[in-house]
Parts: C-alpha cells; sequence; structure tokens
C-alpha cells in the first residue's frame, strides 16, 4: 500500500500516515500483549517508519499522538455509558458489548504503554535521514 | 506492512457505530460525526497544515470512507480531494464539499491503486482499519 503511496505521489508530493501501532522496544510478552489489545489488523513486523521508509519515501516528521487518542477515548467510553440505552438500541446487544470492549481494550493497551498513535509525514524521495 | 484489508472488514468498521447516538458521540469528541477513527477536527486541520496542499491540487484519502479526514483538509485548503475505499455503499455516503473543490469516489484496495503515475500532490492514510 506504501508503495503505492509512493507511485502515485508526485515528486515533491507529500504523504500523511496516522496510525495505532505497537510501542517502540516492546519484548516478546509485551508485543502479544499490544496485539491483543490493539486494532484487528496491526502492522507488528516494524514501526510504521521503517515501513515507509522501505517504500521509498523520506520521513520528515514523526510525533506522538497517543495522549490525544488516551483522552479521546476516555472521552467517548464515558458518552457510551451515558448513551447505553440509545446505543444498545442502535447497535444491538452484541453490538454494544463488542464496541466497548474493542475501546476499553486500546485504552488498556495505551494505558499499558504497548500502543501508541504515530502521526508521520513523509515525502516522495528515495533518501532518508533519521530524526 | 503485514495486514490486508477486505471489503467485509472495511463494510464492517463503517457499519459499525453508524446510528444517531454514535453520531452524537463522536461530534462531541472529534468535532465531526463522520465515522472513521480517531482522528479530531484538530489533527485534521494539522494534517492538512502539514501536507502542505495548495487549492486546485490533487489529494487522495486513502481509507477515507465517507470522507473523514480528506473533506475537512480540502474544505480548509481548497485542494480536490478523491476518496479511496473499499466498500462502495460509504463511498456513495460522502457528502458533498462546499464550493470550490470536487469529490472523486473510487472503490479501491490501497494495494492496487487506479491512479497514474505522479498523480496526487499529497496523500492521507488516517487510521484505516482501526
Amino acid at each position: 500500500m506504501l508503495r503505492e503511496c509512493r507511485r502515485v505521489l508526485e515528486p515533491a508530493g507529500r504523504l500523511a500516515v496516522v496510525v495505532v501501532e505497537p510501542a517502540s522496544g516492546l519484548d516478546r510478552a509485551a508485543l502479544a500483549e499490544a496485539v491483543r489489545l490493539g486494532p484487528s489488523r496491526i502492522t507488528t513486523s516494524a514501526p510504521i517508519r521503517d515501513h515507509v521508509e522501505a517504500a521509498g519515501l523520506r520521513v520528515e516528521r514523526l510525533e506522538d499522538w497517543t495522549a490525544e487518542l488516551r483522552e479521546l477515548l476516555l472521552h467517548t467510553l464515558e458518552s457510551m455509558r451515558r448513551l447505553e440505552r440509545d446505543l444498545r438500541a442502535e447497535e444491538g446487544n452484541d453490538g454494544w458489548d463488542a464496541e466497548l470492549s474493542r475501546k476499553e481494550r486500546l485504552l488498556e493497551g495505551v494505558e499499558a504503554g504497548v500502543l501508541r498513535r504515530t502521526f508521520l509525514l513523509a515525502r516522495h524521495g528515495a533518501s532518508s535521514t533519521r530524526a | 506492512m503485514d495486514g490486508h484489508a477486505t471489503s467485509d472488514d472495511c463494510g464492517y468498521k463503517y457499519r459499525r457505530m453508524s446510528g444517531d447516538a454514535a453520531a452524537s458521540i463522536r461530534a462531541e469528541v472529534l468535532g465531526s460525526d463522520v465515522p472513521n477513527g480517531y482522528t479530531t477536527v484538530a489533527q485534521a486541520d494539522r494534517i492538512g497544515a502539514t501536507l502542505g496542499i495548495r487549492p486546485g491540487r490533487r489529494l487522495l484519502d486513502l481509507g477515507g470512507g465517507r470522507g473523514w479526514p480528506g473533506r475537512r483538509i480540502a474544505e480548509r485548503t481548497g485542494c480536490a480531494l478523491v476518496l479511496a475505499d473499499l466498500p462502495l455503499e460509504v463511498l456513495r455516503a460522502a457528502e458533498p464539499l462546499s464550493a470550490g473543490s470536487v469529490v472523486g469516489r473510487v472503490c479501491a484496495d490501497g494495494s492496487v491503486l487506479p491512479f497514474r503515475d505522479a498523480s496526487f500532490a499529497a496523500v492521507s492514510h488516517t487510521d484505516v482499519l482501526c
């Protein structure tokens, strides 16, 4: 997918990626926990930065947006519980349970330090300099 | 990257939390009622600013579903937005932009994009399959 992004970008074009991924430096057990708690198709083979660079893009900016994700999840869960009756009616009981559990797991992963949300900006180009 | 989206994966992602109560939560928490990931309005504006895209240039929002955050970026910058995602019903539900921008909706797998080389000034890829 990232190689396709590079192909369709103009020579000076930029790619913005935001992704929830395992935190850096995790041991095997912590990585397994990140997979258990994270999004269904979380990428575990390498940090997103490495994938972007391998696709031939030059990383210009890398930011950690995990704190904002934590606040958003806390706020969302609070609102979901407040509107539980309406949401159960809309989503069904199974849908409600699944969505609540999904967000609770993600928050658990963030608070345990095994998941992070990364914002990355890259420019079309073959070479790369690490920040 | 490991992980490969299917139309079923993506369709499920957009079908869940698609009612009025869910939309009210998104409006309250994200500042947008468009169902797609965890990107707030402020973050969408930051993405648009860092992409540095100008009016009339083409932005591809990959996995952008009903248009978040691409629609916000296009409305703020005046760029021309192309949404690419797998579920056709989601792309059809994308609301039109305000005047000055154009929406293209393309049903496409991100691993085989149906676009010419060097055809976009910017690509955004946010919370795909989160």
